[in-house]
């Protein structure tokens, strides 16, 4: 893990000698603050499915006491039963601490500053300073997150989505107190902090590239971080505005989404003149781009893990590329089809319905490209190939759900039910999980110089995605069942009576999807200590990052000058003993394709 | 060598080449007069006897002619690649406007209903 | 698949924008920013849409004194770009009197606004309401021209610093021309203010 060791002795002038605190902690680094956002967020992913088993435990045996959660939680579990506030609580917190803690860290924050610097051929980020500015300002956010939850009245409990006028109220229930004024500065703090390395990003793509990287030489990993970059730029804004109007409408009296007449726990308000209904238009103003944010670098790694597996070429290069780029266009335009039962006006619900099923199209054509990427490759079943073809398997199904919930008509049923619940945890739960998955197995020898284990893996990979996928999948038709997401106790309802079996199942697949988990923690602190030294190019892909060593220099490339002469998609291919050329091998020796 | 690549800041740069003579000095206050200008008729229409949509229309046309003048003249947007003219129209002016645009409808419903309760 | 790259504008290195990172990120520093304004100001307009009570603002307030402001803030951008300009020529005296001219313009506007701010209270506008309407009139005027006024009070300390590193001979010409954009953004946010929030 020394990254001293592969430099050429007295070369880097630029980067002197640097004590542990200046080199891992406060580091400038791009590569040391990628991993920083991984650790912070893979240690949120815990909190969070810790949240989600209480979930599962409360849903699937609805009925019992849990003695020692009434030590651990004396709170939240008097007497064993789980209050309801709690019960709200825990599930906004579970989704906040996921989307934008764990696949927000992990996914865009962490892989984005580990690879997009590398794989354009920069010595560093654009603004070095900026990026470790943005992660200790993410950590702090991440800190914040975590302490609402010690607080009078506990964490915040109106929804991921923090709706007025349950989280505009501070009487409203006892979340709506402290917590909720914790969870908007948390959220304020993770908006600056997402803000500065998206900038960097985003600078970085346009303008510190190698020689010879054209934009239509970067990965499709690194255009999926450059357009969800730009999208979260462009997008967060709204939020920030919301979330400062909501704060002055919780502490200063104003009233901009709450409305004249308002009736809470007995005592009428006297706030006028504002609209909850605003706040939902620019939370979703956000909310929308954010989930693409999420899945287009889920889409873009595992489209860079399939040729190096598949030994060929990945399919319509450029196609998916224009395809994420009407995505990204798209997505800013479709936030309506969250609140088609909000009382909107019916001429932008048709408007939303019919721009959201626009979005099939690019997104359609960007799958099956991903498909036929498969097709007639010598395919190498590797454990990150296996989780790509996992994302490809929960885009393509998850997906098909979007087609409902995006038709106002459909999802007039359908929304706010667990259909909803399983579309979206297998769109920006699965997707990204699985290409989390995939990515740090595919780039852990070039973090940590140390190959993962590979039967640890597999095993891994299938105690993850089968029950997964039946959780999410079964999830599906409790929703068309009409059961309610956000329910504490379906039990007290007729109807929901006899789903009582298939929350056991759902229930009992949490369980093992999240204690299989532990295998992963197992293989990733072995692999870091114990595992097979990894060569330069393990997998004998073609982009920049495998050109050089494994950890990298802290300059990325070591005194040789970089020249970018191809595509990163050359598979298949002569080249002495090897079948690819990586994107610095000279057109003399391989003939360039792109 | 590698400080090129790494600062980035050694590459040609299409808005250095603007004349840094006294003549953009001159056009930065011709800037300045016209901005002003503008924000006298401005202020003068909307004290004068217009029709309302009339007025909301040539002030917004207002508008965007200083928004112009600001960003072409004083913020170099006129000798910028096109690109980055996009950048500031499209991620800007455009991405505000349609986030109005959009909840225009929902603001007129709720006050239709305010009206007729 | 196209059989030979374009080794064009869009090539490696050269920016497809052809600018270096830092006017890059500078600019879409200030398209987030910009957006900020972008949702309080839409935000504003739905609110003043909702409302059956809206007073007319140019009744509220003083429209020669707003255009006192606005002939400040707008001397104060032409006071900037002349620096910028003298700062490229490497005429850093002069930059550095242009600059300390920009700086006390930001200054003296920030003291009209809160001159401003004092008349609204003292006359009875509070967040909460105010004599005239509806409640969130006074709520939006607080809060955009208080998020305006807070970019131009950064502005003034970003400015002072300049000031400074130019005196002490630290300064760049890109720099320079850096704190010019976000300067003038700042003005520009106000053109959309003056005419959506006063005029309007």
């Amino acid at each position: 893990m020394s990254h001293a060791a592969t430099t050429v002795p007295g070369h880097d002038q630029s980067h002197p000698e640097l004590g542990f605190i200046r080199r891992y902690v406060f580091s400038l680094d791009h590569k040391v603050i990628g991993i920083q956002y991984i650790v912070t967020g893979l240690l949120m992913a815990l909190v969070g499915a810790a949240l989600a088993t209480l979930i599962r435990l409360q849903l699937g045996w609805p009925e019992r006491t849990w003695p020692l959660l009434a030590q651990l939680l004396p709170k939240g579990y008097a007497g064993g039963v789980m209050a309801p506030e709690f019960y709200l609580a825990v599930v906004t917190m579970h989704g906040t601490i996921m989307v934008f803690f764990f696949m927000s860290y992990v996914l865009v924050s962490g892989f984005g500053n580990y690879l997009v610097p590398l794989q354009v051929g920069a010595r560093d980020m654009a603004f070095p300073l900026a990026n470790m500015l943005s992660f200790w300002i993410g950590a702090l956010s991440a800190l914040l997150m975590i302490a609402s939850f010690f607080v009078e009245g506990g964490a915040a409990a109106a929804g991921w989505t923090a709706y007025p006028p349950l989280s505009a109220v501070a009487t409203a229930v006892p979340g709506s107190g402290m917590g909720q004024t914790i969870w908007l500065l948390s959220m304020a703090f993770f908006i600056a902090s997402f803000t500065l390395s998206g900038l960097n990003i985003v600078a970085t793509v346009f303008s510190v590239r190698a020689p010879g990287m054209s934009m239509w030489r970067m990965p499709l990993t690194v255009w999926s971080y450059f357009i969800a970059s730009i999208l979260g730029l462009l997008a967060f804004p709204a939020l920030t505005a919301a979330a400062v109007m909501l704060l002055f409408d919780r502490h200063a009296g104003t009233s901009f989404f709450l409305p004249a007449g308002l009736v809470v726990g007995g005592r009428h308000l006297t706030n006028s003149g504002g609209s909850p209904l605003l706040w939902q238009h620019l939370f979703w103003f956000l909310g929308h781009p954010e989930v693409y944010v999420l899945i287009l670098p889920a889409l873009g790694i595992a489209c860079d893990i399939i040729p190096a597996f598949t030994r060929k070429p990945i399919f319509g290069y450029r196609l998916s590329v224009w395809c994420l780029v009407a995505v990204g266009a798209l997505s800013m335009v479709v936030w309506g089809h969250h609140m088609f039962v909000s009382g909107m006006s019916p001429f932008t619900g048709e408007y939303f319905s019919i721009a959201t099923m626009t979005i099939t199209l690019p997104m359609t054509v960007f799958g099956v490209n991903m498909l036929a990427s498969l097709r007639g490759g010598a395919i190498r079943m590797g454990v990150p190939m296996m989780f790509s073809c996992a994302v490809l398997a929960l885009f393509g199904s998850g997906g098909l759900g979007g087609l409902y919930l995006g038709n106002a008509t459909a999802d007039m049923q359908l929304t706010d039910t667990y259909f909803v619940v399983g579309h979206f945890h297998m769109m920006i739960g699965g997707v990204t999980l699985m290409a989390t998955f995939g990515g740090l197995h595919y780039w852990f020898p070039k973090m940590f110089g140390r190959m993962m284990n590979e039967t640890i893996g597999k095993a891994h990979f299938w105690l993850t995605f089968t029950p997964f996928f039946i959780i999410f999948f079964m999830q599906h038709f409790l929703g068309i069942q009409g059961a309610p997401r956000r329910y504490y106790a379906f039990t007290a309802y007729d109807f929901l009576r006899e789903t009582r079996i298939q929350n056991l199942v759902v229930s009992s697949c949490a369980m093992v999807l999240i204690a299989s988990q532990s295998l992963f923690v197992v293989n990733f602190v072995w692999s870091l200590f114990r595992g097979a030294p990894a060569a330069d190019n393990p997998w004998e892909a073609t982009t920049l990052e495998w050109t050089t060593s494994s950890p990298p220099p802290h300059d990325n490339f070591g005194q040789a000058e970089l020249t970018v002469h191809r595509w990163p998609y050359e598979y298949g291919v002569e080249s002495g003993d090897r079948d690819f050329a990586d994107q610095r091998v000279p057109p003399g020796r391989v003939p360039v394709t792109a | 060598m590698k400080g090129v690549v790494r600062r980035g800041v050694t590459m040609t740069d299409r808005s250095d080449r603007f004349s840094a003579g006294g003549e953009s000095v001159r056009l930065y206050w011709a800037t300045w007069a016209a901005l002003l200008a503008l924000t006298l008729v401005m202020l003068l229409l909307d004290t004068a006897p217009v029709a309302r949509p009339w007025l909301v229309a040539v002030l917004l046309v207002a508008m965007l002619a200083k928004v112009a003048l600001i960003a072409g003249n004083f913020m170099h947007l006129r000798h910028a690649h096109a690109g980055l003219v996009w950048t500031f129209i499209a991620g800007l002016l455009i991405t505000g406007l349609t986030l109005y645009v959009l909840i225009v409808p929902d603001a007129l419903r709720i006050r239709d209903m305010l009206v007729n309760r | 698949m196209m059989p030979v790259a374009r080794p064009a504008a869009w090539d490696g290195g050269v920016c497809p924008f052809a600018a270096g990172w830092q006017r890059v990120l500078m600019w879409w520093f200030i398209v987030g920013d910009g957006l900020l304004f972008g949702a309080f100001l839409a935000a504003y307009g739905y609110a003043r849409l909702i409302a059956t009570t809206w007073p007319d603002s140019s009744v509220v307030f003083s429209l020669p004194y707003l255009a006192a402001m606005t002939l400040v803030l707008n001397t104060s951008s032409a006071m900037m770009a002349s620096g910028v300009a003298a700062a490229r020529r490497g005429a850093w005296p002069t930059a550095r009197r242009w600059l300390l001219a920009t700086t006390l313009g930001g200054v003296l506007f920030l003291g009209m606004q809160a001159d401003e701010w004092r008349h609204a209270i003292a006359a009875g506008a509070r967040l909460s309401g105010n004599p005239w309407g509806d409640a969130s009139f006074g709520a939006y005027f607080f809060l955009i021209t208080g998020f305006h006024g807070t970019h131009v009070l950064l502005g003034v300390l970003i400015l002072t610093i300049a000031t400074a590193r130019v005196a002490t001979r630290r300064a760049t010409p890109l720099g320079i021309e850096l704190v010019g954009l976000y300067w003038h953004f700042v003005e520009l946010v106000w053109v959309f203010i003056f005419t959506l929030f006063y005029l309007l």
